[in-house]
């Protein structure tokens, strides 16, 4: 390339106005010519750093879509096991909450009184939360029978354990 | 219709990674965190896929992603270098004594650029992108993205031309 039209190009290019084909001739210009001015030095390792970042690849470490499918699966893992520790904690409480038969007596004859003052039960009858002690005591009276006899015992149970862990 | 979305998020990622991945080193100058933008962008762009496939430009909305994300990290960087050093903000000393030729020394004057210089300059002289193109990434316009292109290319040529002139920065 005739070092006047280098020129008028270089102008150019520092103005941004050049297009893209001038700037490749540009880069032809600085890559293949052997006596290249002096005071082009500056723009020639410009044009040498551009070329050496065109030709670096990303390693193929991308996933694919075809491993994103396989996402779904792993969020449905997360779920799996989240639900399955919900319910292990879920059946510890209930385990927990539920007064060994022997103690209900003994228990409920030391808590039996702050147990009837502040009863904290809540429970779902025929899929509606109800937090009125003696609805739910009732509602399980005519389910359990005699069974619900005792319900008043077990709460002092549950405060008691309320107690413990707090 | 999944299949088409998860073909139409391949398509776009493997058409642009090249890209994201130069575009991210010439900001962070690191590889390996080069290669985590990638992947992080790619893992973002699969989150949000509706809103990036059917965005009117996907790929200007990734280089964007991959850009801040760059930015983000060298911040974050010298956040940590701060730290590091107890709030004290010094110059790397080794990093001068280190340049040992011109390329490294115009790799690490573009490092230096204001971030969007250095956006514009790397999408047109290393991707070969149209002003146009540019523009919708940059969210600027035109006239924009070639005041801050001319000025990215004159601060280097007369930053290297300074070091040719003294030797030293």
């Amino acid at each position: 390339m005739e070092l006047d039209r280098v020129k008028i190009l270089i102008e150019r290019y520092l103005e941004a106005e050049t297009t893209l084909d001038e700037e490749r001739e540009l880069a032809e210009y600085f890559a293949t010519s052997e006596d290249i001015p002096q005071e082009y030095e500056p723009l020639r390792a410009m044009f040498q750093v551009f070329d050496d970042v065109k030709v670096q690849h990303a390693p193929e470490v991308v996933p694919s879509a075809n491993d994103k499918k396989a996402r779904p699966h792993r969020r449905r893992w997360w779920l799996i096991s989240g639900a399955t520790t919900i319910a292990a904690a879920a059946a510890c409480l209930i385990v927990m909450l539920i007064p060994p038969a022997a103690n209900i007596d003994s228990s409920a004859m030391e808590h039996g009184s702050r147990a009837v003052e502040t009863p904290k039960l809540i429970c779902h009858i025929n899929g509606k939360r109800v937090t009125n002690d003696i609805v739910a005591c009732n509602q399980a009276n005519k389910i359990l029978g005699g069974v619900a006899d005792n319900m008043q015992l077990a709460m002092a149970e549950i405060e008691k354990f309320n107690f413990i862990i707090k | 219709m999944a299949v088409n979305r998860a073909e139409e998020y391949k398509e776009l990622i493997t058409s642009i990674r090249d890209t994201l991945y130069r575009l991210a080193l010439s900001i962070v100058v690191d590889s390996a965190t080069a290669e985590d933008i990638v992947q992080d962008v790619s893992e973002r762009v699969w989150r949000a896929r509706d809103a990036v496939l059917y965005s009117e430009h996907p790929k200007a909305y990734v280089c964007r992603m991959a850009h801040n994300l760059a930015i983000d990290r060298v911040r974050q960087r010298q956040r940590e270098r701060s730290i590091a050093i107890e709030g004290v903000a010094v110059e790397d000393g080794n990093s001068e004594s280190n340049i040992r030729d011109m390329a490294s020394l115009t790799r690490k004057i573009i490092s230096e650029l204001p971030a969007k210089q250095q956006l514009i300059m790397h999408l047109r002289d290393v991707e070969g992108y149209e002003f146009e193109e540019i523009a919708r990434i940059a969210e600027c316009d035109e006239v924009s993205v070639r005041m801050n292109l001319s000025r990215a290319r004159k601060r280097v040529r007369e930053e290297l031309i300074t070091m040719m002139n003294h030797g030293v920065r």
